[in-house]
């Protein structure tokens, strides 16, 4: 019971500092706003109607995307780690942001080739666009590696098939790059680098909508998860379907991935280094806390790096890729070497 | 046969062009089409609109253009264009993404109408990074990755931006409550077409009667240039560019380079091609159709300037040009004269240059003791 | 009671039987070693009478009923197993080992009632290591992880127990000690226990019954001390003397 108590103080700390984190994001930006006039501006949004869009209109969407675009891909990578019962498994692993990326790639060089029909010639589309064509492209690699799934029961196997469809998928869409026109290329490289101020106010009512969704189906798997880690046998031996619960967790962290890297880009490291973070914090395996953990940190731990990359003295935003690898590679490293 | 083969292109084409004349834009504005106050470019028309101006920007996609009505400060807005972009000039505070529209504010002297800029880093015009340590332009990040806060801070009347086909920019105007201007001067293939686009700084600056001034100068100069050179028999060949990151990317046959070489009395070793934009092309083919062309335009963009010696050592193929060979490199330096914001303003300027390469026993009268400005034969 | 009984059971992978037909029965309290060479079929009849893997040919009858017409969770509460391969989840405690053994048992969430930690704590106390129950599982030895994953099968309160090698990679005493707690569950708790071992000497102390196979012959069934008159375990194993107990 004890341990209950512990846990419950340390969850309480991550949310207390997640709540600074986000007013935090809400405070530091590239423009300097000061303290009382914040503060001014959020207790009365018509003082300073300039201050108050960039506060309201550009920092709190950005804020809420970090926040749950974090605990989406850390929920992710844990499904992950689970059920492939590797350390190193994350959500990139099955391909599905490489499809993502192929996406973007034929968008962009169907663009080039329609003669220069502008993306936001689409109409209805023009604010998904690019958004569109990559969570296409993950759903597409989503479908094969779930019909993989339900063929081939061997963990191994799916890792090795999900790391094809990756090398393939990146291929293509070098090849697509290639044919697409240089200034075209742009649009792909800033997806490529991650970015959490795409969202906007626009998408974020659906964006945020999407990704609950996908968290609260995650609260739903604890039990599985938990008999998945004695490994396969075990876990069939005490009642669980294997390929329709493989194919459950699949479909849960794809659809996570598939919706953060449609609006954010490819977020490298968050999924990787969180579970490993809420393991070494809560010193458990059971994912009914882990669960629940990983969210709370992925939230912070996501705030912080956009706080990083917002930071005043890096003009013009510092891609969040750059920032990610930054603090979870030595993070990642450190609870390794202490674990023993 | 042969005839009779191009008398039917000719009939075909002249029904296509005659299709895309009439689909454009047909109800409205078809009565007082022939007061269109643009001559050359083709992405963007000015009509006189009840003591102020419509302004049509083609849309990338050839659909959905969009129509700005811009009146002075002083003239009272007509009442029936409620749910239009209207835009008042003089424009007070402006961003401008691109060198090509800062430029013209510079030559118009209305560079304190301009707030922010992007890109400032590239840029070697001395004025504008006076300004932009001064704080009185302030730098908003680069065209792929543009500082959102800053633009709402500076919340100008006007942001002009150079749209690309997969670039997204209606977030900014939303948040920054600032109108979004398209400025794609960049598709523009006729040289004069690009040079016209100034007519638009010049009605956001209350001037255009000082752009329309220059630019019917420009015309007048660029036409008897092109005249002289159109009846050269002997003309030189002549390509373009070196590769970036070892991809060759040349100009198209049907672009803006491609037209100033031809009415410069040259011939474009790319010429037969359909392209506005720029060509792929992998080196084995770079060589083989331009090895033996007798001027090679190179632009520099570094910090040092050409020398033989030192561009034989960075890639190994360059020794292998003809034009190389015989040190017929004509070559601008961007540092010394601003040739990406500038010069695409002056193609009388640049059509001189080339003359002055190309054909110079022909440059007569006033042209007579013409020394280049931007593109320069390198001797060393 | 018999408990599992085969009729003509044919072993093997994709339609090829490895074993003449198989016609085995075990009852409630059996305690038998199933022994025979490496590469006889011995994984492959546990993964069958498991279900695991389906037979070739012939049927697995499990408490009275074909074993294919029980659900999933229907087995899980019938059939424990105990194998060689272990978690090695980093920060997995022995008690959450022990509690997945109520999985069957549990809500959809998985949530332990009062009765599941009774049976935990019973489970564990049955195996000797109450002491143990706050361990991470990473860190014991093998003879002690090889107790929790038994008390993890024990807590799963299943009629009948597959052990695959159970005293495989464990010292001395800690194999006795499992011997010992074998022939307890099946002569006290009325379970049955089947298993597969390479320990000769030990098992043919501890058990009653055993079943022989070698490659590409029949399995036998039979009393220890029957099998051991007729020589069969001395022709089984190449022995050049008769074993004595």
């Amino acid at each position: 019971m004890n341990h209950n108590k512990l846990n419950i103080i340390l969850l309480l700390l991550i949310i207390i500092l997640g709540v600074i984190l986000f007013f935090l994001n809400l405070f530091l930006g590239s423009v300097v706003i000061p303290f009382k006039e914040l503060w001014n501006v959020i207790l009365y949004p018509e003082s300073n109607p300039t201050i108050s869009t960039i506060v309201f209109d550009y920092r709190l969407p950005q804020a809420v995307t970090a926040l749950l675009a974090g605990a989406a891909l850390s929920v992710s990578g844990l499904l992950m780690q689970t059920l492939f019962r590797n350390p190193l498994a994350d959500p990139s692993m099955l391909g599905i942001s490489s499809g993502a990326g192929l996406g973007v790639a034929v968008t962009i060089l169907l663009t080039g080739f329609l003669g220069g029909e502008a993306l936001s010639s689409f109409g209805l589309w023009s604010n998904i666009g690019v958004s569109l064509a990559a969570f296409l492209g993950a759903t597409l690699v989503l479908m094969l590696i779930l019909g993989f799934s339900s063929r081939v029961r061997n963990m191994t196997t799916l890792i090795i098939i999900g790391l094809m469809i990756s090398y393939l998928a990146g291929s293509l869409t070098d090849i697509m790059k290639f044919f697409s026109v240089k200034e075209d290329i742009h649009a792909f490289v800033i997806w490529g680098m991650g970015s959490f101020s795409a969202v906007g106010t626009s998408k974020l009512a659906f964006f945020s909508i999407a990704i609950s969704m996908g968290l609260f189906a995650s609260l739903f798997l604890p039990k599985i998860l938990n008999i998945l880690l004695l490994g396969d046998l075990y876990a069939e031996n005490l009642g669980i379907n294997i390929k329709r619960s493989n194919f459950l967790i699949i479909l849960i962290s794809g659809y996570l991935t598939a919706i953060v890297t449609a609006y954010c880009g490819p977020i490298a490291f968050l999924g990787l280094a969180i579970p490993h973070l809420a393991r070494f914090i809560f010193r458990t395996s059971d994912h009914r806390i882990l669960i629940p953990a990983v969210m709370l940190i992925g939230m912070l731990i996501s705030l912080l790096c956009n706080l990083i990359a917002r930071a005043p003295g890096f003009e013009g935003n510092l891609p969040i890729n750059a920032v990610t690898a930054l603090i979870g590679a030595p993070v990642v490293i450190w609870i390794i070497l202490r674990k023993r | 046969m042969k005839r009779f083969v191009f008398a039917l292109i000719s009939i075909i084409y002249f029904f296509i062009s005659c299709d895309n004349s009439t689909k454009a834009y047909d109800n409205d504005i078809e009565e007082n089409s022939s007061l269109n106050l643009v001559r050359y470019a083709e992405n963007f028309e000015i009509y006189p609109y009840k003591s102020g101006y419509k302004l049509i920007i083609k849309n990338l996609s050839k659909r959905n253009d969009t129509e700005f009505y811009l009146f002075n400060d002083s003239i009272k807005i007509p009442s029936d264009l409620n749910d239009k972009i209207i835009i008042r000039t003089p424009i007070n505070s402006a961003i401008a993404f691109s060198s090509t529209q800062w430029a013209v504010f510079q030559k118009l002297g209305e560079l304190d109408r301009v707030k922010g800029i992007l890109e400032s880093n590239y840029t070697k015009n001395e004025e504008i990074l006076r300004l932009v340590s001064e704080g009185e332009i302030i730098d908003v990040g680069m065209s792929t990755n543009v500082n959102t806060e800053k633009v709402i801070h500076l919340q100008p009347d006007l942001i002009l931006y150079t749209p690309y086909p997969t670039l997204d920019f209606s977030d900014l105007g939303k948040l920054s409550g600032s109108t979004m201007l398209p400025f794609p001067d960049y598709l523009e293939s006729h040289p004069l077409g690009r040079a016209e686009w100034m007519k638009v700084i010049g009605i956001l600056c209350g001037k255009e009667n000082v752009t329309n001034k220059w630019f019917s100068d420009v015309v007048e100069r660029y036409e008897s240039l092109s005249s002289i050179c159109s009846e050269v028999e002997d003309k030189p060949t002549v390509f373009s560019d070196l590769p970036f990151e070892n991809q060759w990317y040349v100009p198209g046959g049907k672009s803006y380079i491609a037209k100033i070489f031809n009415d410069a009395g040259a011939d474009y070793i790319w010429k037969h091609n359909e392209s506005t934009g720029s060509l792929h092309i992998d080196a084995e083919n770079v060589l083989l159709n331009a090895q033996n062309a007798d001027y090679w335009r190179v632009i520099n963009s570094y910090d040092e300037p050409f020398t033989y010696e030192r561009l034989a050592k960075e890639n190994e193929l360059y020794p292998l040009f003809k034009a190389f060979k015989e040190k017929q490199l004509l070559v601008c330096d961007v540092r010394e004269c601003g040739y990406f914001e500038q010069s695409q303003y002056e193609p009388d300027v640049l059509l001189a240059d080339f003359i002055y390469h190309f054909h110079p026993d022909l440059l007569k009268k006033e042209w007579k003791n013409y020394a280049p400005k931007y593109f320069k034969k390198l001797v060393k | 009671m018999n408990i599992l009984k085969t009729r003509n059971l044919h072993i093997g992978y994709k339609d090829e039987a490895i074993l003449p037909p198989i016609n085995v029965t075990l009852n409630e309290g059996d305690l038998i070693a199933l022994i025979g060479p490496n590469g006889a079929g011995k994984s492959t009849l546990f993964k069958t009478l498991t279900d695991h893997i389906k037979p070739v040919s012939g049927s697995v009858e499990l408490m009275g009923k074909d074993l294919s017409e029980y659900s999933q969770k229907e087995k899980a509460k019938l059939i424990g197993l105990v194998l060689t391969s272990r978690p090695d989840e980093m920060f997995l405690k022995v008690r959450d080992v022990v509690a997945s053994g109520r999985s069957p048992y549990t809500n959809f969430f998985g949530k332990i009632e009062k009765d599941d930690e009774h049976i935990i704590h019973e489970s564990l106390e049955i195996v000797g290591i109450n002491n143990l129950i706050d361990r991470y599982f990473d860190t014991l030895s093998d003879g002690e992880k090889q107790k929790v994953m038994i008390a993890k099968t024990i807590a799963q309160n299943t009629p009948i127990i597959f052990m695959d090698e159970p005293t495989a990679f464990i010292d001395y005493p800690s194999k006795i000690e499992l011997f010992s707690l074998m022939k307890m569950l099946t002569k006290e708790r009325k379970k049955t226990i089947i298993f597969s071992s390479h320990d000769l000497e030990l098992l043919l102390r501890y058990t009653d019954d055993l079943w022989i196979i070698s490659k590409n012959k029949k399995l036998i069934q039979g009393k220890k001390d029957e099998l051991l008159n007729k020589g069969i375990v001395k022709e089984y194993f190449n022995l050049k003397e008769n074993i004595v107990i």
